[in-house]
């Protein structure tokens, strides 16, 4: 059995240097672009200008008849008869009989040179008929709102609603009419965020390979390339074992690499130019026009609370679009939305809603920031009111080990008391603070996820290890699993390798995404090693020709499990490994499941603004990340991910929105204008990693990705009302947008 | 026995009942049990819905055994990640 008390690591909890540093570093390191190949050709896609449009027809003569163009593919290459999400995904790859949003892919071209491809882009000719358009998720919704597509509404959506409603979720539990009855003051307000990109350094790339034999190869920046394998092969009608599917060194996901944009393109025209490699590399602009930033919101919140800040009841009605296709994650907005809470009377309506904007991706805990944003914010406004310290409520009402969720099941092991407790004792929450500047606080929460896992680990004849993965590192997976290896195994750190292998090396796995990989790649790592145990164990037993329960593992190595199992120098995995040829043949551990005993993460922030009167611009003066991390396997990497998620959430609070012209045309489609934070613009991070063990996993560990990106949204909104007096319900507060707010509060 | 909770969006799928005891043996048998009582559930449950047995969100396989006393809620399919 692993060891699973912190005094008995030896490794986990350690921060020895990262596995990919020199490669990082040096440039060494193979990214989605950095694929080369003899005989490459280079794709570039043609995309729709407008936000809703007919295709009437599609030219390519021109281009065509360009030397050095090699092929060309519409909707028309693409095979026939896709349904339900498949259907989804093959339209937004190509848009079919309509072009659905500013960005969508129409027509695709591959020529010898990238600077060609991009001119032959240019001569290929689509005839629109523009049809009407919106882009506001409450305007998607009124009577007179344009239908985008008849008929998209599943089951859930109960009759009378606008054919853009394509989901609905209603959920809850207790009397909410008594809940609201039992309050001292009931309050509601409407809170709005903006859609907000990953923002991921690395633009999506690409090579992909057919030939006429059905045979594929694939090159990808990827969170999880056997989802890239199985939606590349529903969307171009190809059997899933028949493409290889290889991930490259990956810049950032965030969520966003989780699902296929222009891969299938790359392979359909490999196909059609008789099977040369073609390579597509998205610009920063198609990265936001095209691929999947996250969902606007309109949430209307209420809540009951007593004087002394006891929560009563809560409602939320939330609507969120996430473009023109199902799947805005309202759903898991509305269950983190009262999570950090125990509410005797709950009730929670979504709706999921089409607009003319490019089809939603995950985004670090999907649906949980906006839901934050709402709840955080209200219950800030009604502390203030009542006149109670918003830490302190947030302590008489936290949510409970053992007790039921305000989404219904039960939670196992959660640390949100004493995440709780941690950001009380911290010195950030006195600091002093002067004029023009005010404190924030709020929690935040995200499930995590197990998922299809499959991990597998060989020893070599030195006695080092190699463990082979299937989820992409993009937060520090090749240190953790590495470090749990050779804890399990009680050898050296540096003694293990951990490579991410292409589809054809595994079982399927999903995708780094739900803040999964050192839970469930971990849990399985940890299983693997002591399945390899188990077979060393075996050999050394064979070896002294005593039972292989006689034998225990222990200092890498196996010993007589006591003195009655007889007097044997102990066999070091270095021998066993030098012997293996002669005791039996290769000696590998696997192991493959969607493991249970995934542990929730709570996090609460607390966070320091300026704000200048004169322009409304809002400074981060401090901030402080206190989250449950079951376990820091690396706590470098933990503190980074609890870092980025604050950062990103900042960015998601002050600067960063889509922003479409009448048109539904989106005007920012580049960094100098999508702005996301940078290091200038941010003091340095506190972090306080809370170990409170999941008991589902070997080593303690619970997922700490996406936690840290709802709080920022609140916390943030929090501190500027405590500032300015002004409560910003629309985010991002842009200084335009706060000053604006100031000077009418002033004039009010 | 074993307690079935649905969400409340069932309700109207269910004469207004959300919560269940049932000796199902496993789980794909509690809900086609459900859906031969309430036939409106299956279109729903064909289009997926996560799991949660004694709080373990787990996927919903329906080989998967019910233990005697265990609290199993449905959810709304889970999307996102």
């Amino acid at each position: 059995m692993a060891k699973d008390t912190a005094n008995e690591l030896r490794i986990v909890g350690t921060r020895p240097d990262r596995p990919d540093g020199l490669d990082k570093v040096t440039g060494r390191a193979r990214y989605g672009a950095d694929i080369s190949a003899a005989g490459l050709l280079h794709g570039a896609v043609v995309r729709s200008p407008h936000a809703h449009a007919r295709i009437v027809k599609i030219d390519a003569s021109k281009a065509l008849a360009l030397s050095g163009v090699k092929a060309v593919v519409t909707r028309d290459d693409f095979p026939t008869g896709l349904t339900g999400e498949a259907w989804d995904l093959q339209e937004n790859t190509m848009a079919g009989e309509r072009a659905l949003y500013d960005g969508h892919a129409v027509a695709a071209v591959a020529a010898t040179s990238a600077q060609l491809a991009r001119d032959a882009a240019k001569l290929i000719e689509v005839e629109y008929e523009i049809l009407p358009h919106v882009t506001d998720v409450d305007a998607a919704m009124a009577p007179d709102a344009p239908i985008i597509r008849e008929g998209a509404a599943d089951h859930s959506v109960p009759d009378g609603l606008h054919p853009n409603v394509v989901r609905y979720i209603e959920f809850g539990h207790g009397d909410l009419e008594d809940g609201f009855a039992k309050a001292d003051i009931v309050r509601e307000h409407q809170y709005k965020t903006e859609a907000a990109h990953q923002g991921y350094i690395e633009p999506h790339a690409c090579m992909g390979q057919m030939g006429a034999d059905g045979k594929g190869e694939m090159w990808v920046c990827t969170q999880g390339h056997w989802y890239i394998r199985k939606m590349c092969t529903q969307v171009l009608g190809l059997d899933a074992s028949q493409l290889r599917v290889t991930p490259s060194e990956i810049g950032g996901g965030f969520g966003g690499k989780t699902t296929i944009f222009m891969e299938p393109l790359s392979l359909a025209l490999s196909r059609k130019a008789g099977g040369r490699p073609v390579k597509i590399v998205m610009s920063r602009s198609e990265v936001l026009r095209a691929t999947g930033p996250t969902a606007s919101a309109s949430m209307d919140v209420k809540i009951g609370m007593t004087k002394d800040g006891k929560i009563t009841a809560g409602s939320a009605t939330f609507r969120m679009q996430g473009g023109a296709f199902a799947g805005a994650p309202v759903d898991m907005a509305l269950y983190c939305a009262f999570a950090a809470y125990k509410v005797p009377a709950l009730q929670h309506v979504g709706y999921d809603v089409l607009a003319n904007r490019p089809k939603a991706a995950a985004y670090r805990a999907p649906g949980s920031p906006m839901a934050a944003f709402a709840v955080e914010s209200l219950l800030d406004e009604m502390c203030n009111e009542l006149g109670l310290d918003p830490l302190d409520v947030r302590v008489k009402n936290a949510a409970q080990s053992h007790e039921t969720s305000s989404f219904g099941p039960k939670f196992g092991v959660i640390g949100l008391n004493e995440t709780l407790a941690a950001t009380q004792a911290h010195p950030n929450l006195s600091a002093p603070l002067g004029p023009n500047q005010g404190r924030g606080i709020a929690s935040g929460f995200w499930f995590n996820h197990g998922g299809d896992t499959s991990v597998s680990m060989a020893l070599g004849e030195d006695g080092t290890v190699t463990v082979s993965i299937g989820t992409p590192d993009i937060g520090g997976s090749r240190a953790s699993m590495a470090m749990m290896a050779a804890e399990t195994l009680e050898i050296p750190y540096d003694n293990v390798r951990v490579n991410i292998v292409e589809t054809g090396a595994l079982g399927v796995n999903e995708p780094t995404h739900g803040s999964r990989a050192t839970f469930a790649t971990g849990k399985a790592t940890v299983e693997a090693a002591q399945g390899m145990i188990v077979e060393m164990c075996k050999r050394a037993a064979a070896k002294w020709g005593i039972e292989p329960d006689a034998v225990e593992w222990r200092d890498g190595a196996a010993h007589p499990a006591g003195p009655n199992a007889g007097e044997y120098p102990p066999m070091t995995i270095g021998e066993i490994g030098a012997a293996m040829s002669n005791t039996g043949g290769p000696i590998a551990g696997h192991h493959e499941s969607v493991p249970a005993g995934v542990g929730e993460s709570f996090g609460t922030h607390v966070v320091d603004v300026e704000v200048d009167p004169e322009t409304g611009r809002t400074t981060i003066l401090r901030y402080l990340v206190v989250q449950d991390a079951g376990r820091a396997i690396h706590p470098a990497y933990v503190e980074g991910q609890y870092q980025g998620g604050a950062v990103q959430g900042i960015g998601w609070a002050l600067n960063e929105e889509y922003v479409y012209d009448d048109m539904g045309r989106l005007q920012n489609p580049v960094f100098l204008d999508y702005r996301v934070p940078v290091a200038s613009d941010l003091p340095m991070i506190d972090t306080v990693i809370v170990e409170v063990p999941n008991p589902g996993h070997p080593y303690g560990v619970r997922g700490v990705g996406e936690t840290g990106i709802a709080p920022p949204l609140p916390a943030v909104a929090n501190a500027v009302a405590a500032a300015t007096g002004v409560r910003m319900r629309h985010l991002p507060i842009t200084p335009s947008k706060l000053l604006a707010a100031i000077k009418a509060s002033k004039n009010g | 026995m074993v307690k079935i909770v649905l969400w409340s969006g069932l309700r109207r799928f269910t004469d207004g009942t959300l919560e269940f005891e049932t000796a199902a043996p496993t789980l794909g048998r509690a809900m086609s049990d459900l859906v031969a009582q309430y036939p409106g559930l299956g279109p729903i449950f064909d289009q997926g819905v996560s799991v949660a047995i004694d709080g373990d969100i787990v996927p919903p396989n329906p080989a998967m055994a019910l233990p005697d006393g265990a609290e199993v809620h449905f959810l709304q399919q889970m999307r996102g990640g």
